[in-house]
């Protein structure tokens, strides 16, 4: 994840504010030793190593429960989000820790996964990349660490790369107003987001893009159908919604359908979904209009 | 000398006679009565059973008056729904209608409208200030 953190509290005593920030630090570096692909030591990884060995292996609670909810998701969507494209990834440019080489094996189970869930162990087909639902769930753990911050301040919001969830609202504002970038740059936002009580999350090629090593244009959001790099036609995606990994999950969901199926899908799941097209273009579903506070003319 | 002889013993006679009978008939009578009470105490089930059947046959005449009452009314309610359905069918086929009237006019609007062109009369409102925004990450 190793995104820079903001917590924002209105109408509560420093010394809450303070407290609050502590957990919000304390739960995002559990996440991180959990959830990073990137790190020698993190219970991801050791849990990769083991991918296609036929091994099942203890896993933390965190990991335990990102791996049940990153399947669930895979299934919600339809395939369009599969956290087990790591091979896909590292293929494409993009390696994390150094894992075994070596044909993988595929494990029984749905998903390619098995799970033992009196003993917290799993067995992986494959090595999984929880980056796109990790910060969701880092954000979703941290805000239930901060019950007692919420009950007595106003409004708080917490930040994480660009993703977020916030309850209540500023002091003296009906709500929090969020700001969707350009992907193309430039400090003026696209549209203004009204947000009470729920989370925003974005998935944008704006950054980590890189070359292939066969010099092909590549970004992060790799379609598990293809094995590539997709998204065709679009630039960002962003969700609203009650809970921050599910936002997130779909914004990636949502991408990958690229500019001529993402209208259909996100309206059909009924989803709050604002998308930003190769030209610049914001759209949105109905149900993200009555969201929006303002747009850029 | 003659004696004038009361007939006596046709008095006595005569009350002898009508003695035996009146015991006669005083011991058929008894005898009567008696068989009557007998006949009578084994014709008692008989009289409880008849009543007994008599008060079933009332009830099921009873349930057959309802059960009448009962299709009387869903033969009544069924036609009030058989109205309703012609209703219904006569709506269906009228929207039908429209449908196809609607169908036609979007068949008949052109694909393409030519708007005139507007000068820009507005003046471009700057975005309002925001506590945060959300967009691309920079971390892995």
């Amino acid at each position: 994840m190793a995104s820079p953190l903001r917590l924002q509290v209105h109408g509560a005593p420093a010394a809450a504010a303070e407290d609050g920030w502590a957990r919000v630090v304390e739960s995002f570096a559990a996440a991180e030793g959990a959830l990073s692909r990137f790190r020698d030591d993190s219970d991801l990884t050791r849990l990769n190593r083991a991918a296609g060995s036929g091994m099942v292996v203890p896993a933390g609670e965190h990991l335990y429960r990102a791996i049940s909810t990153a399947d669930r998701a895979r299934r919600v969507t339809d395939g369009r989000f599969d956290a087990r494209v790591l091979v896909d990834l590292e293929r494409l440019g993009d390696p994390g820790a150094p894992l075994p080489p070596g044909p993988l094996a595929a494990a029984p189970g749905p998903g390619g996964i098995v799970r033992r869930p009196r003993q917290r162990a799993i067995g992986l087909d494959r090595p999984h990349d929880l980056g796109g639902i990790g910060k969701g769930l880092a954000l979703r753990w941290a805000w239930r660490r901060l019950a007692p911050l919420q009950a007595v301040a106003s409004g708080v919001l917490l930040e994480a790369g660009g993703d977020l969830v916030a309850g209540g609202a500023p002091v003296g504002e009906p709500t929090w107003s969020v700001g969707i970038e350009d992907p193309r740059g430039g400090d003026e936002p696209l549209g203004v987001i009204a947000v009470r009580d729920g989370a925003v999350c974005t998935s944008s090629v704006a950054r980590r893009a890189w070359r292939a090593p066969d010099g092909r244009p590549v970004h992060h959001l790799v379609d598990p159908r293809s094995g590539e790099s997709g998204g065709d036609g679009l630039l960002a995606v962003t969700v609203a919604g009650p809970d921050p990994a599910w936002a997130e999950v779909w914004s990636k969901a949502l991408f990958l359908a690229g500019s001529r199926a993402i209208g259909d899908l996100a309206r059909a799941r009924g989803l709050a979904a604002w998308w930003v097209e190769v030209d610049g273009t914001l759209r949105m579903t109905p149900a993200a209009r009555s969201r929006t506070a303002w747009l850029a003319e | 000398m003659t004696t004038d002889r009361k007939p006596a013993h046709l008095a006595v006679a005569l009350g002898l006679t009508t003695g035996v009978y009146a015991a006669s008939l005083a011991a058929v009578t008894s005898l009567q009565a008696s068989h009557d009470r007998a006949a009578a105490a084994g014709r008692s089930p008989v009289s409880a059973a008849v009543g007994a059947l008599g008060d079933a046959n009332d009830r099921l005449s009873g349930g057959i008056e309802a059960s009448v009452a009962g299709y009387e009314a869903a033969a009544a309610g069924y036609r009030a729904l058989t109205d309703d359905l012609a209703a219904l069918e006569e709506g269906l086929a009228d929207l039908g209608g429209a449908v196809g009237a609607v169908r036609g006019s979007m068949a008949a609007l052109p694909s393409r409208v030519a708007l005139p062109a507007v000068g820009r009369a507005t003046s471009r409102t700057a975005a309002p200030s925001t506590q945060a925004s959300t967009g691309a990450s920079g971390g892995p």
